[in-house]
């Protein structure tokens, strides 16, 4: 696996003093070059210290070799403090679902390799707020087109905590990331800027 | 040259009837705004709306001029409605009284090619209620060619303390 992790002093400080600059800014990446059960986001320093943003945003283009679900868990908390609602489409029908008291964001199906090789999917994921008080909201939409056939989804899931969000987890439901996924993770400033 | 700048970021720090971003500047391709937010309305959750304005209206078009278009979920009902028309663009619904006191909605705006003024224009909307039973998608139109400078958000209710909201600019290179 393949990691990068911006650790650069964040840009918006020059010569000690607050600027307005991208507000979108590069964190981290994992590009894995074997299968892998997951892949975890730390914060740490520099740019890469989470508590300076207002969001996050995971870009996932990923296929899992037996399971169905992206899934996500934060500050490596694996019980049960995890509502999400799911809004989906099949091709020819619209659903809703709805799982109260799980241990996961689902993030949207995910291509298995069965689907095809080279058929990865798009799941893009916005955590909201991190560093509030208030519990932390996730919006996830996932496209797995196959070709005539396929999801896409859209999903919320709210982590019933109010800490901020210092790592993430993001895994197969059950099977492994194949090799070629990447994971990119985005930190969102406020304005940092007095008008 | 930053790509996407914040423009204003907005903290209720008491209550507040709506959140107006006023006086933005035309030099962006596109708008877009993130809100994380909680209605003081006595339900578990309730609606929030967006209106935009601009130099003729003060600060925003309350007319019958805007048109809606959503789906949404909710357990396990999926449904999809439209609305023309109406005072607003219905966004969704966030987390209001009687759900928990941590539970905060969530919504990401997209106002495309604001600045063009031979164009109505166009609003894409997601919204999570904060609760974990509520997702949506909503277009919206608003039916005038003006130049957008001001975009409002407001709740049923009002909008409650550590409510958030950043307006951003993005521009094309």
């Amino acid at each position: 696996m393949t990691t990068t992790t911006n650790t650069d002093a964040p840009a918006y400080l020059v010569d000690g003093v607050l600027t307005d600059v991208e507000a979108w800014v590069p964190l981290q990446s994992h590009v894995l070059g074997a299968d892998a059960t997951g892949v975890t986001f730390q914060s740490s320093t520099g740019a890469n210290d989470w508590s300076q943003y207002m969001d996050l945003k995971v870009i996932a283009y990923c296929q899992t070799n037996t399971e169905i679900y992206g899934i996500m868990r934060f500050n490596n908390d694996a019980a049960t403090n995890y509502n999400t609602q799911s809004l989906k489409g099949d091709g020819s029908t619209a659903t809703a679902s709805n799982w109260d008291n799980q241990s996961q964001v689902h993030c949207g199906f995910c291509t298995k390799t069965a689907d095809g090789a080279n058929i990865f999917t798009a799941q893009i994921s916005t955590i909201f707020d991190i560093n509030s008080g208030k519990w932390k909201t996730v919006e996830n939409i996932s496209g797995s087109d196959q070709n005539g056939a396929g999801v896409v989804e859209w999903l919320t899931s709210v982590w019933r905590n109010q800490s901020a969000i210092t790592e993430i987890d993001y895994l197969g439901w059950t099977g492994d990331w194949k090799a070629g996924s990447r994971f990119d993770l985005f930190g969102i400033l406020p304005r940092m800027v007095t008008a | 040259m930053a790509i996407i700048e914040a423009i204003a970021t907005t903290y209720l720090e008491a209550d507040a009837a709506s959140v107006t971003f006023d006086d933005i500047p035309s030099t962006y391709e596109h708008l877009q705004v993130r809100i994380s937010a909680r209605d003081v309305s006595n339900d578990v959750f309730e609606s929030v709306y967006l209106q935009l304005g601009d130099t003729g209206h003060s600060p925003v078009d309350t007319g019958t001029n805007y048109s809606r278009c959503y789906m949404y979920g909710t357990s396990s009902t999926a449904t999809a409605a439209a609305q023309t028309g109406s005072s607003d663009i219905w966004l969704g619904k966030i987390a209001a009284a009687t759900s928990n006191s941590g539970s905060y909605g969530s919504l990401i705006i997209d106002i495309l090619d604001y600045a063009n003024a031979n164009k109505n224009t166009s609003v894409a909307g997601s919204n999570s209620s904060g609760t974990g039973t509520y997702v949506r998608l909503t277009g919206g139109v608003w039916d005038d060619t003006s130049v957008v400078n001001a975009v409002l958000i407001k709740g049923n209710g009002n909008v409650v303390r550590g409510t958030e909201m950043t307006l951003y600019g993005i521009k094309s290179s």
